[in-house]
């Protein structure tokens, strides 16, 4: 049989569980916009019923626990989905950074450069004896190694921008390492009873878990029981241990060679290498970081290619033909080996075949002298200075420094020209361009202090332009990559490498965008805040608690009549 | 399903971004004029717009030669027909001087003209378009003919050239003209059709 005060106990659980309810409904609606919140919700039971006669008899309702409506496996999901969706936003970032430096199609691009390159030379070959022709030849040059040059240094800029981006995320990365470490050992406080669950840290935790995943790829789980038989979380990066209950490593990036690299600190302080695992995983901006290193760097040696064979094909007929004045003394622009290296097996940036070129010696009164030197298989460098040499009116050397120099007699010049065999463009003697990647591309000294040394014409007569019109059809011509492409189309490749690249990234981001929105909407439906719910909640709580509370006003009045009957 | 707040909130953002970016898209397409804006909205259209714009600037040059060549052999030809004007004076002075009436003065007469004939068609023979003596072909910028005083017209280039250029007059009534290189001898000959 109950007493009448059971009922205030009654009474007071159900304000209890009312109270609690409100009070989480309204921590719910507080965070309505927190980031990683899920909603949290009071369960209720029947408080356990006492036997009675004439059956059991309720005792009220207990608070049995306040869940999260946090689904772990979901988190994951979206965890995977949005450090994949960085992966593409941060590569995708730098590759239109990339766009804008091949700034095509606005027309201000390095393809405007080499087509008023080509069309300079062609306006040449129209005009060979005009001093502006042979200028604007030049300033053209010019402009087109700077666009090379400026290209090249810009990525070069991008890969240090990488690197220190790298190393800001790798420091942020360990800020996270070092939280997340700390919320486990405070998890572990909050349920050491192995009862309660800490809602509220857990969330915080796996919001700072997607954090650090959006940096770098990781592979979480919980493992290992200690002695109060708690399951631990674990994380790894790049297959080391990160993160172990309140155990962490750190990582560490470090300059190895031209870049930076990735390493996770061991526990004596050593250093472990883990950019390879990184890289491959593809997720996370650190991830990004690297793989679009290995792009720009792509690019970059194919932008050197361009320069290099644009350089060499020019020289090559530049070397077939003659300038309107001779020189008096010429050196070498690029360095021998030595003296005794065989020239067809040299160092030196092109290849040297068989064949001959011609001296032609110009003495005062302006008779022309023309010899041919043979290159044969086995011809040394010291053997073709010996031929040159050998010629009345001029004299050769192999200076110091391995650069072969050909001098002529007082009061009379020569020329260089007729060369099928490479050799004159390959150790850089008149040549057009000077230099073998886009970094040191240049306009030849020698030209860019004479302008008539540009050999326009295959003849030293004024009015030749034979040689420039064939340089003005290089831009056409398939003579690279064994008569398959030409020059333009080379660089026209790259830009739509980069066109390709980009898009590519581009929809791999979009895509990524949709399929994470998708799991976020998921995830929202099923622990994000719903203010309506919450509302009716706070109704529905509301209710109960004055109902609750007039139960005891209920109460107390009937302990008000039962005092006055003993009045 | 269960619909709260933030998805709201999240798909009116997601989209409105969407129509944003669209709609900066193609403001970016008005304000540039272009289609491609970047190589990567289309790569494969740029490469081909690329292509065409090299071939463009090809065909431009094409251009450009021919406007040349077309006016240098218009220039070419106008010196041409003006020596011819001046062969055919020479050449009717010539019958006026076949004419066995002449007087010694007349004869004097006739070869000053001769002798103005000459220096005009010298002048011809070194008219020169944009810089360059047509006759001596790409070398002649600083060799002028000479008018020798035996009424005989020589073109005398420096002897690394190989090519030397006559012109006669020869009081048999035949005017030779002779271009010499090293090989071929291009002689054009004036001769009164009637024999004197």
């Amino acid at each position: 049989m109950s007493g009448l005060f059971d009922g205030l106990s009654i009474g007071l659980s159900g304000l209890n569980a009312s109270q609690t309810s409100l009070n989480t409904t309204e921590n719910n609606i507080a965070n309505a916009n927190t980031p990683g919140y899920s909603t949290q919700a009071v369960n209720l039971a029947e408080a356990p019923s006492a036997l009675d006669i004439p059956g059991t008899r309720g005792r009220g309702v207990a608070i049995t626990s306040i869940t999260s409506s946090r689904d772990d496996l979901l988190e994951k999901r979206l965890r995977n989905s949005s450090s994949l969706l960085t992966f593409y936003k941060t590569t995708s970032n730098w590759l239109s950074q990339v766009e804008t430096l091949v700034n095509e199609p606005a027309g201000s691009g390095l393809d405007s450069s080499l087509n008023n390159f080509f069309s300079s030379f062609n306006d040449l070959s129209t005009d060979p004896s005009s001093e502006t022709a042979r200028s604007n030849v030049a300033n053209n040059a010019k402009t087109l190694a700077e666009s090379f040059k400026q290209i090249d240094s810009s990525l070069s800029n991008m890969l240090t921008q990488g690197d220190s981006e790298l190393s800001q995320n790798i420091d942020k990365a360990n800020q996270l390492i070092s939280s997340i470490a700390h919320i486990n050992g405070n998890i572990s406080n909050a349920e050491l009873g192995g009862i309660d669950r800490a809602n509220s840290l857990r969330d915080k935790r796996g919001e700072l878990v997607k954090q650090l995943s959006n940096i770098v790829p990781i592979n979480t789980y919980e493992t290992g029981y200690k002695s109060t038989g708690q399951a631990e979380f674990a994380l790894q990066i790049g297959g080391m241990s990160v993160i172990s209950g309140k155990d962490f490593h750190q990582l560490k990036t470090v300059q190895v060679g031209q870049h930076n690299r990735l390493f996770y600190i061991n526990s004596g302080g050593s250093l472990t290498d883990i950019t390879g695992s990184v890289k491959s995983k593809s997720t996370g901006s650190v991830s990004a970081l690297l793989n679009t290193k290995d792009i720009i760097e792509k690019y970059r040696s194919k932008l050197d290619e361009i320069a290099k064979d644009l350089m060499d094909q020019v020289n090559i007929i530049h070397t077939k033909g003659m300038g309107l004045t001779g020189y008096s003394s010429l050196a070498s622009t690029n360095q021998v080996n030595s003296a005794d290296t065989v020239v067809s097996s040299s160092n030196l940036p092109i290849a040297i075949t068989k064949g001959s070129f011609d001296v032609v010696v110009v003495d005062s009164n302006g008779n022309h002298t023309t010899t041919s030197i043979t290159i044969n298989d086995s011809s040394t460098f010291s053997d073709v200075k010996d031929s040159l040499s050998s010629i009345s009116g001029i004299s050769a050397h192999i200076d110091g420094n391995n650069h072969l120099v050909v001098q002529a007699d007082t009061g009379k010049k020569f020329f260089l020209t007729n060369d099928n065999t490479g050799f004159l463009a390959s150790v850089g003697m008149g040549t057009f361009f000077s230099g073998d990647s886009a970094s040191n591309m240049k306009l030849n000294p020698a030209i860019a202090n004479d302008f008539s040394k540009i050999a326009a014409g295959l003849t030293d007569n004024a009015g030749d332009g034979q040689n420039a019109s064939a340089i003005a059809g290089l831009s056409s011509s398939q003579v690279l990559k064994n008569g398959t492409t030409s020059i333009t189309e080379l660089y026209n490749s790259l830009v739509s490498d980069v066109g390709i690249d980009g898009q590519n990234y581009k929809s791999l981001k979009n895509n990524q965008q949709s399929l994470t929105d998708q799991i976020n909407t998921e995830r929202e439906s099923k622990s994000g805040v719903s203010l309506n719910e919450e509302a009716a909640k706070l109704i529905k709580f509301q209710k109960a608690f004055s109902a609750s509370a007039k139960f005891i006003t209920v109460i107390d009045n009937l302990t008000n009549t039962i005092l006055g009957m003993i009045r | 399903m269960r619909i709260t707040e933030g998805m709201i909130y999240n798909n009116f953002l997601s989209n409105i971004n969407k129509i944003d970016e669209q709609i900066n898209n193609v403001n970016n397409e008005i304000a540039t004029g272009r289609k491609i804006l970047s190589p990567s909205s289309d790569p494969i259209s740029l490469t081909k717009a690329l292509n065409i714009n090299s071939e463009l600037n090809m065909f431009s040059s094409y251009t450009k030669n021919i406007n040349t060549s077309v006016s240098n052999l218009n220039a070419a030809d106008s010196s041409l027909q003006n020596a011819n004007n001046e062969l055919m004076n020479i050449k009717n002075l010539a019958i006026q001087g076949a004419n066995g009436t002449n007087d010694s003065d007349s004869y004097n007469a006739l070869a000053d003209n001769v002798d103005q004939e000459l220096e005009l068609l010298k002048n011809i023979a070194n008219s020169s378009f944009e810089g360059n003596i047509f006759l001596a072909e790409q070398k002649a910028i600083n060799l002028q003919l000479q008018l020798k005083i035996n009424r005989r017209l020589l073109y005398q280039v420096p002897v690394h050239c190989r090519q030397t250029l006559k012109y006669q007059f020869q009081s048999s009534l035949q005017i030779f003209i002779s271009l010499q290189t090293e090989n071929i001898q291009y002689l054009l000959m004036v001769q009164p059709q009637k024999s004197l």
